[in-house]
């Protein structure tokens, strides 16, 4: 009797101990901004290199499968070259591709003197919009607080921790925390976008003094110090109107689009 | 091929296919947790300590494929591994509705505790993706999995 009450205890005592370990980890993230302890700094140093780990064979896993559906393809498509049927649509498919490719890569270069193109390799499935992260990190001298932008160059987001060696987490605009300095373009009504992890951000507490209509483009303003002004952001979308104020909601342009690339810009 | 070696073939398709959802989400707009099923079988195998490890190692995945805060799912999968761990005697996996019911409330209460978390670490609010939805595929996907012959052998399930 004694020996299984003890043997209860002992697995009590394992699952408290599990569970203390998750905790731990869950403040040394939440902290890192602040001073670290010790142990905290300790605990990172021992996960890190799991998480690189991870990422790393993750990257390798997913490069491999396409690897493995490009050739599957590619024979495929020998099959069908030796048949002399459908060629010409092959050929045309992969120029197409590369030419696409390099659209996005020249498109990019006429508007940013510096920049990084990245792909997308998770996004949150619990909350699709609150971030991604990217396959570049800080080897490839991705930074904290870098502007992350669409081809189309709209606001996307930015960098956000934790940056690892070759990957990097993006915060999206559409996240609730933080927020964008923005301004309605027709009539300048500025304020602070904030996002609510859904497909549309708000403006709170805009002054009712100008008119602001379903439709009119909201940009950045550049007041917050991150952003740089001038940046497509979305479009509103619904207006309530209350006492001497009124509510905005903006659908950003990104949310309405597939995002694979994204371009990461330099801070000047 | 041995039971062992389809059991661990059938792991590794479904880590794959956790990736490639997590990948591929904004295409496919297909929410599955596939690494909880893997966590429902070691669980209900009867190994207290690996079952808690394993719980572990799979929370921290899907932080990781998430981009959450490393030790949330670790912590929420952790519980509900320590309570499946306790329950299973009672429950009988023979019935298709039953592993759907099992699924989606086990699930559905492990994403609940993660939510919280996010909650209140990162003002995120509750998502209904990850309490109702991600849990009404997944135990409709297990069933589909479970209904296999050659599976349910494999894994035990008579």
């Amino acid at each position: 009797m004694d020996r299984e009450a003890n043997r209860s205890q002992k697995k009590i005592a394992v699952f408290l101990f599990i569970l203390f370990i998750n905790l731990i980890l869950i403040s040394n993230s939440v902290v890192l901004t602040n001073n670290r302890s010790i142990l905290q700094n300790a605990l990172h140093l021992v996960a890190y290199p799991f998480q690189t780990a991870f990422v790393k064979g993750s990257d390798f896993i997913t490069g491999k499968l396409r690897s493995y559906v490009f050739l599957k393809n590619t024979y495929k498509n020998f099959l069908v070259l030796k048949k002399k049927q459908s060629a010409l649509k092959y050929e045309n498919y992969l120029l197409k591709k590369a030419l696409n490719d390099l659209d996005f890569s020249e498109k990019a270069k006429e508007k940013f003197k510096q920049f990084f193109i990245a792909d997308i390799i998770s996004i949150d499935s619990g909350f699709p919009f609150s971030g991604a992260i990217i396959n570049k990190g800080y080897f490839s001298g991705i930074k904290r607080d870098m502007v992350v932008v669409n081809i189309d160059n709209e606001l996307v987001g930015k960098i956000v921790e934790p940056i690892s060696m070759f990957s990097s987490k993006v915060r999206f605009i559409t996240n609730p925390m933080g927020g964008v300095g923005a301004y309605i373009k027709k009539n300048k009504l500025e304020g602070l976008l904030r996002g609510h992890n859904t497909s549309s951000c708000s403006f709170n507490y805009l002054i009712e003094n100008k008119p602001v209509e379903a439709g009119d483009v909201v940009i950045t303003s550049g007041t917050d110090k991150i952003y740089p002004p001038y940046l497509k952001i979305g479009k509103v979308i619904r207006i309530e109107k209350k006492v001497l104020i009124q509510n905005v909601v903006v659908k950003p342009f990104f949310t309405s689009k597939t995002i694979k690339k994204l371009i990461v810009i330099i801070n000047d | 091929m041995t039971k062992r070696q389809f059991r661990f073939t059938l792991a590794l398709f479904l880590i794959l296919m956790q990736i490639l959802v997590n990948l591929y989400l904004n295409e496919f707009n297909i929410n599955i947790d596939f690494l909880f099923l893997i966590l429902i079988y070691i669980s209900s195998r009867g190994n207290f300590l690996k079952s808690l490890i394993i719980a572990t190692f799979l929370g921290w995945t899907t932080d990781l494929l998430n981009s959450h805060i490393i030790g949330v799912f670790g912590f929420s999968r952790v519980v509900i591994a320590y309570i499946i761990f306790e329950i299973i005697v009672f429950i009988d996996f023979k019935r298709l509705s039953f592993t759907f019911l099992f699924i989606f409330f086990s699930l559905s209460l492990s994403n609940l505790v993660a939510s919280l978390f996010l909650l209140f670490i990162n003002d995120y609010g509750l998502s209904v993706g990850m309490i109702i939805y991600q849990p009404l595929l997944t135990g409709m996907f297990a069933v589909i999995l479970v209904s296999s012959d050659r599976i349910k052998e494999a894994i035990n399930v008579y």
